[in-house]
């Protein structure tokens, strides 16, 4: 699972950021968990008993020039709320996008979540990193997990 | 002729995107509506007149498929076009839009003048790039 979800991963985050928030970035493996503060949305996708669950971190000043690039609004101009919306949105439309690439069709999107500012903590496992020139922006992390009885 | 549009999406940023995207692309807005959800919706609808409905699909309190069912099951809608702008891909859910009377949907991502071409077509307008969709939606 952990090398065949990073290409589609990769095309759905350039996709959606190219597309709709103009910007591009850079993508790497991450070798080791590191600590800066990040605001995070996440959204899951169902199937069967299966929970694929995508994290989308981005750092605060990543987010506000993505907000601004998205809703045409000078990015200190931005409120909290329209930075947890874009957040949220951008999670929808990346698990939409990554869901598209895959093999397997049948997934279901759930609706996203914003999640307060985060420090990561999941070190490098299922985890990409998104870099705008040559600076560390953004991760997205990816987990499957079996629903409990 | 300009169009009155309801935009039902429950994220307020699309949904300004969303009206952005019609006003850069030279679509012809008129009036618009936004709600969050297919209930409030419903209700908008009692008391305006819209010629076009853009509906996300993955919405809380009333989602996008419930809304399509509660509206054509009024029965005074049934020439009311409902465009689902979404990140479903799967054919079969879309699929299952359609046979409820959905009248196509546009892919999220989408960029400005595709929509507008899109919805231009749907309105029985010309379609002003020459862009070919299908009769059920468009995949950007």
């Amino acid at each position: 699972m952990e090398m065949e979800w990073c290409a589609p991963m990769k095309g759905a985050i350039s996709e959606v950021l190219e597309t709709m928030f103009f910007e591009i970035v850079e993508f790497d493996r991450i070798p080791a968990p590191f600590d800066t503060l990040y605001l995070r949305s996440s959204i899951e996708l169902l199937r069967n008993d299966k929970v694929l669950h995508i994290s989308f971190l981005a750092t605060e000043f990543f987010a506000r020039s993505l907000s601004s690039n998205f809703l045409s609004k000078n990015r200190d101009e931005l409120t909290r709320d329209e930075l947890e919306d874009m957040m949220r949105e951008l999670a929808n439309m990346i698990g939409g996008s990554f869901l598209s690439r895959m093999a397997e069709q049948d997934w279901q999107l759930q609706i996203p979540a914003f999640i307060s500012h985060t420090s990561t903590d999941e070190g490098g496992r299922g985890a990409l990193q998104l870099s705008r020139e040559g600076r560390r922006v953004g991760m997205i992390f990816l987990q499957e997990n079996t629903l409990q009885g | 002729m300009s169009y009155n549009v309801l935009i039902v999406d429950d994220s307020r940023s699309m949904r300004k995107v969303i009206k952005k995207a019609l006003n850069l692309s030279g679509f012809r807005l008129g009036d618009w509506w936004e709600a969050e959800n297919g209930r409030q919706a419903l209700e908008l609808l009692e008391s305006n007149w819209i010629d076009l409905v853009l509906c996300d699909l993955h919405m809380p309190v009333m989602n996008g498929k419930d809304f399509l069912k509660a509206l054509k099951s009024l029965g005074n809608y049934d020439d009311l076009p409902v465009v689902f702008i979404t990140t479903e891909s799967n054919q079969e859910r879309l699929g299952e839009l359609m046979a409820l009377g959905a009248t196509g949907y546009v892919r999220k991502p989408f960029h400005p003048e595709e929509i507008c071409s899109y919805l231009s077509g749907i309105m029985g307008e010309k379609n002003g790039n020459g862009m070919v969709c299908t009769d059920e939606g468009c995949d950007f």
